[in-house]
Order: C-alpha cells, then structure tokens, then sequence
C-alpha cells in the first residue's frame, strides 16, 4: 500500500469508527470546529469572561488565584488507603489576569504549583505558590502585565531578551533522582523550584549553547532513570539526553517541518519518538494565532535513535492534532507501539483560546488510538477510546508494554468536561470509568503505585477536579483495580482553583 | 555533544517565531574607531545606550538609513564604542537630513560576533533606537526610526 492509499484508508477508517462512536464523542457546547472569533483587545476579553463568571461556574476553572498563593489544611471525606503518601505536585496557569487586561489563550497565564503533600493518616497540607520567574516577579511589582504574551493582543511594555523573559514555567514538573524539582514550559528553560517551599531557584542552563533553549514540558524517564526530552522551535528541534539528576549527557539538533508546537513525544527502550501534527506555522498576531491548521499534511512521525539521538526512521499517520501520549514499547523486531490522543480537528490550538473570553472549548472529539509502527515504516491504527486526554500509566511499565492506560474522560451523553477517569485495557479491550458524576469538572489524574504492589493496576488514581456546586478543588483516590466503584477518598479545599495540566507524584 | 550548525541557526532566523536578530552582526566589520563616517551631511545622531549589565567587551552599533525610494533600509554605517556598566554613548557623525534606525548589541567577549544558542537567541544584550523593544521577534524600522533634521539624540535599552 502506498502513503496516500494508506492514508486515504486509514482516515476513511478513523471517520467510519468516529461515526458509530456514542453520542459523548460529540458532546460539547459547540460543534468540533465551531469556535467564535478570538477577541484581540484583552480588556474587552476581561469583561466577557467576568460577565460570563458571574452566571456560569464553570469559568471557575479560568479564574485567576490569587497572587499570593494559598496554604490549606483539606478537610478528608471518607478513607485515606493506607500506603498513599508523598507529594502531590500540580502545574497550570493559575494567573490569566492584571488590573483589568486578560490573556488571550489558556496557555498564557503564570505557572500556579500546588503541592498536596498527603499523609497515610488522611491528615494532608495543601500549598500554591505561582513560581517567581522574573516575569512574575516584574508583574508583581508593577500591578500589571509588562510582557508580550502567545496569545496575543498584550501590549510590550518591556522588551523581550529571548523566550525566557516571558516564561511562566506553568505546564509540568520534572522530579529529579536527587530530590530536585525543575517547574516546566515548552518555549524555554526549565525552571527549579525548592520541593518544599517551591521558591524560585532560577532557570536551568544545559549548557552554553542550550542557554535559554526550549525543553519541553513532556520529558520521559527511561528504566534506568536517564532523562529524554526534546526542545522545538519553528524549523528546528533538539534532543536532549540527561542523567537521572538532570545533568545533559547528549544533545542534538534537526530540522523538521515547522508546525508550531512539538508538545510531548515517546520514548522505548530504543527510540524517540517525535510525532508532528497537521499544523504550520503562518502569520498572527501572537504565538498561538501562527499555529494554523494543516489538515492536508499527514501527521509526520520521526524515529530516533536514544542513545546517538539520531534519525532512524520515518512515518506517517492520517492528518489530526495530537497533544499528549500515555506510553510506549518496542518491540524486538523493532516494531514500535504507542497510544496517542488524537483529534482529526487541526484546529485544537485555536479553540483552547476559547475560556479567555468566557466561552467553553468546543470539543474537539479526541481519541485514544493505539499506533503500530513497523520497522518499515508502515504505520497502523486502532481506535481504543473516545472523548478522553491526558493519558498516564503505572510509572513502572514506562517504556515497557502497558496493559493499562488511564485518561480523563467524558464518559457521559452532553459531558462538556471530563467527567471521569477511564480505564482501558489495550491487551483485552474494554474501557471502565471511574466516574465522578455531575457537576464536576475533572483533570488529569495519576497512577500511583501501592508500595509493595506488583500487578500492573495494583494502585491509585490520584487527581484533581472542580466541583462546581461548591465552587471547591478536590484531590480524589479511586482503586485502579476497581475504579467503578468510586471515590476511596477526597480531600476538599475550601475554594477553586484555576484548572491545571500536568502533575507529578513524589513517594514518600 | 552535538552541537548545531550555522546554516541551522540561519533556518532558526528565517522563521517567525524566532526571537533572532540576524542583522545585528551587520555592525560587523565596522571600524574599529568610534563615530565613523556616512553619506555626508551637516548633522550628529547620539545614540544613548542603557542598562548596560558590564563593562566587558564592546557596544557594537549599526546605523540604517530609510530608501526614500519606498526600499529596504540599508546599513549606512557602523559604530563600537567601548562597553561601561549601567550608560553611554554611540555617536554618529557627518549625516544628512532623513529617517535612520540604530541596532546594537553588547559584544561582550569583543568577537566581532553576536552569540546565539542553537536555536538562534541572542546571549547578549541587544537594543534599538528610539527605546523600541523586540517582542516575538525584532522591532520594525517604524519602531527604531529616528528623524534627523539637525543634531538628534535618542536611547535605547539593552535587555539580556
């Protein structure tokens, strides 16, 4: 079969299962696709999204916290499971506006870092502190936003140096083999952070010619505790290879297709795997606004190499946007599997802009697929489950095959949130979920192993969600082994927090 | 470790995105003496350069003049003054009436280059007349412009 055939096949596939696919793969308050226009002058997008907060609790995931932070004692509902303690790590955009002027795209906003430091008694401590990169710190100063911004429309006030001067180190976090903690972005350096007073320790320099480079928000570990991420930019993408303590071992540079944001990758016992969505970058006003939908280019997937970082094999895939991935393998005839959320809408960028302005995403239909790399290149797909992100799996199978993978969901008719948390079973099929009920707008959540435990569900998912009755953050534990059984426990704040993106889980 | 190449870096500027300023190594090959010569003319623009981090190395300067043809603007000149810590002065001399932009940057290792990481961003501190500020890329020549009508002085700011 050639590429277009391939291709042709493959999306006539993926159109075909979308089809029959139960009516919450297209729930949502707007048709994929049907976002309105951006609006470009960030007052006027304040007010929309104030007069929309004012009637809709939903846009308590968009509000901004306060400057300060907060420090909590939650307060436990039901049975903390004996065995789950350490900390709790959380990143996102907590700080979306100043005196009046609000960011134009979700991304935009300060890295807010909650730390959950949880207790086998149930007895935890809740912290967030925004992280003070110099950005945060001259905004703090001054009252105001100084700085240009992805999404476009803030005045620069200040001049920019490079990617760093605005970076909001605000989309994960990096736990180091030595205790250490490093907040991430994507457009520039990582960031450490003091694990218990999560102070600003300045940013990661890799190296001379690394200095201020982007390293994105996606690193993997490997079995041995070895480090992998890459760094994008326009034309240009870097691997990095560092130790389990974050010292670069290996860096190198190439060139692909410039497609605007390369956000996470796979690693397997052999390879990298970089996988570049149907976008191209074109004129804006603003990061974002550049990242335009390509949806007659074929997702391009790029094999490397781990150890000498570089290029051994070339794929393609039926055109969409991908953000995230749960996990993958390889084979040992080289044949090289991982799952990938995918959404055939190209557009996905855009429409994350939406919550600026006070309008709900629109749904983009994105699904888990499960894709078959052969060592020549030829690629398959099979469809796992829909209307699901941010994917996680037991840390302990990273880079071996998984079983079990783990996603938000909207596992309800008319969800327009994730509503639950989906178990899939890739090697049996089937999907049950963790649910959380109406009302509730869930996040990622985590697997955290039992201490002790060997089976590869013998664990917690760990996460958080808005509770919009209440307008309260909760942190709830559901059994992975029985996950529709509901809520082991929950441990309530006594306010909302901004919705978050990425998080990490310490033992101890 | 592997380290990236200039042709690269040269795609890494092509494209929008990039926080780079290729032309600022125009200033390259200029005298080495302060206050060079131009198109000739009756009149002084000083360039008031802030927030200089170092006295290390040298402030390069380049001088663009506007095509009053509707053109690209060319370099005119260049400049390179010895760096000081916090403020001076880039003086250009000997200039005829018309619209002209200075870039610069703080050569702090005195290589005649400006540095880059691999992706093409500056690692030295770098400025443009009229006090304008790069922001997803360089200011254009409106934001630098400066008008010389007689002798005309004007600042820029140097972030790192």
């Amino acid at each position: 079969m050639n590429r277009r055939d391939f291709l042709a096949r493959s999306s006539a596939a993926l159109a075909a299962s979308t089809a029959a696919l139960p009516a919450r793969a297209q729930a949502g308050t707007a048709a994929p696709g049907a976002a309105s226009v951006p609006l470009s002058n960030p007052a006027e997008r304040d007010a929309a999204f104030r007069a929309r907060l004012a009637r809709d609790r939903r846009m308590l995931g968009w509000r901004s916290a306060p400057t300060g932070g907060l420090a909590q004692q939650p307060r436990l509902e039901g049975r903390w499971p004996r065995g789950l303690k350490g900390s709790f790590y959380r990143n996102g955009p907590g700080l979306h506006d100043r005196a009046g002027q609000r960011y134009g795209h979700w991304f935009d906003g300060d890295g807010l870092i909650q730390h959950w430091k949880l207790d086998d008694s149930g007895a935890a401590r809740f912290q967030a502190r925004f992280v003070g990169t110099p950005k945060f710190q001259a905004e703090q100063e001054a009252g105001r936003f100084l700085y240009p911004a992805g999404g476009g429309g803030m005045p620069t006030e200040r001049a920019m140096s490079g990617p760093d001067t605005i970076n909001p180190a605000n989309t994960n976090l990096l736990t180091l083999a030595d205790g250490g903690l490093w907040a991430l972005w994507e457009g520039g350096s990582a960031t450490r952070l003091d694990p218990a007073s999560l102070d600003f320790g300045g940013f990661v320099t890799l190296s001379r010619e690394l200095r201020g480079a982007p390293f994105s928000a996606h690193p993997r570990k490997g079995a041995d505790g070895r480090i992998w991420n890459l760094g994008s930019m326009g034309p240009l993408l870097a691997l990095y290879r560092l130790s389990p303590t974050g010292v670069l071992e290996a860096s190198r540079m190439h060139t692909i297709a410039p497609t605007g944001m390369v956000h996470d990758f796979i690693l397997t016992s052999r390879s990298v795997v970089v996988v570049l969505p149907s976008t191209r970058l074109g004129n804006g006003d603003g990061f974002f606004a550049r990242v335009r939908p390509a949806p007659a280019e074929p997702i391009q997937v790029l094999v490397f190499d781990r150890e000498t970082l570089a290029l051994s094999r070339r794929a393609e895939l039926p055109a969409g946007y991908v953000f995230h991935f749960g996990n993958g393998w390889e084979e040992a005839d080289g044949t090289i599997r991982f799952d990938m959320v995918h959404s055939a809408n190209t557009d996905q960028v855009q429409h994350l802009r939406a919550p600026m302005q006070g309008e709900m995403p629109p749904d983009d239909a994105a699904r888990s697929l499960l894709v078959t790399i052969a060592p020549s290149g030829a690629a398959s797909l099979s469809r796992l489950v829909a209307a699901v992100e941010f994917p996680t799996i037991n840390p302990r199978r990273t880079t071996a095959r998984n079983r079990y993978l783990y996603m938000a969901a909207r596992s309800t008719a008319g969800a327009d949130w994730f509503d639950a948390v989906a178990k899939v079973d890739i090697e049996r099929g089937g999907v049950t979920y963790a649910r959380y009920g109406r009302g509730w707008m869930a996040e990622e959540h985590l697997f955290v192993p039992r201490p002790g435990g060997t089976a590869e569900d013998d664990g917690w998912l760990v996460g958080t969600a808005l509770h919009l009755p209440s307008a309260r953050t909760a942190l709830t534990v559901f059994d992975a082994a029985r996950p529709v059984e509901g809520p082991l426990a929950r441990l309530w704040l006594d306010t909302a927090l901004p919705l978050a993106f990425h998080s990490q889980f310490v033992p101890g | 470790m592997t380290c990236t190449t200039r042709r690269l870096t040269r795609l890494a500027a092509a494209c929008t995105l990039a926080l780079v300023l290729p032309s600022l190594t125009l200033a390259q090959g200029a005298p080495a003496d302060p206050a060079p010569q131009t198109a000739a003319g009756p009149h002084t623009l000083t360039v008031t350069v802030e927030g200089i981090e170092t006295a290390d190395g040298v402030i390069m300067a380049g001088l663009l003049k506007a095509d009053p043809a509707g053109g690209r603007p060319r370099q005119v000149g260049g400049a390179r003054v010895e760096a000081v810590a916090g403020s001076t002065t880039v003086t250009f001399t000997g200039l005829a009436a018309g619209d002209y932009a200075v870039r610069l940057f703080h050569d702090a290792n005195a290589n005649g280059e400006m540095e880059t990481n691999a992706f093409g961003i500056p690692l030295e501190g770098y400025g443009f007349s009229n006090r304008a500020r790069a922001g997803f890329g360089p200011p254009s020549f409106e934001e630098m412009k400066v008008t010389v009508t007689g002798d005309t002085a004007t600042t820029a700011i140097m972030p790192y």
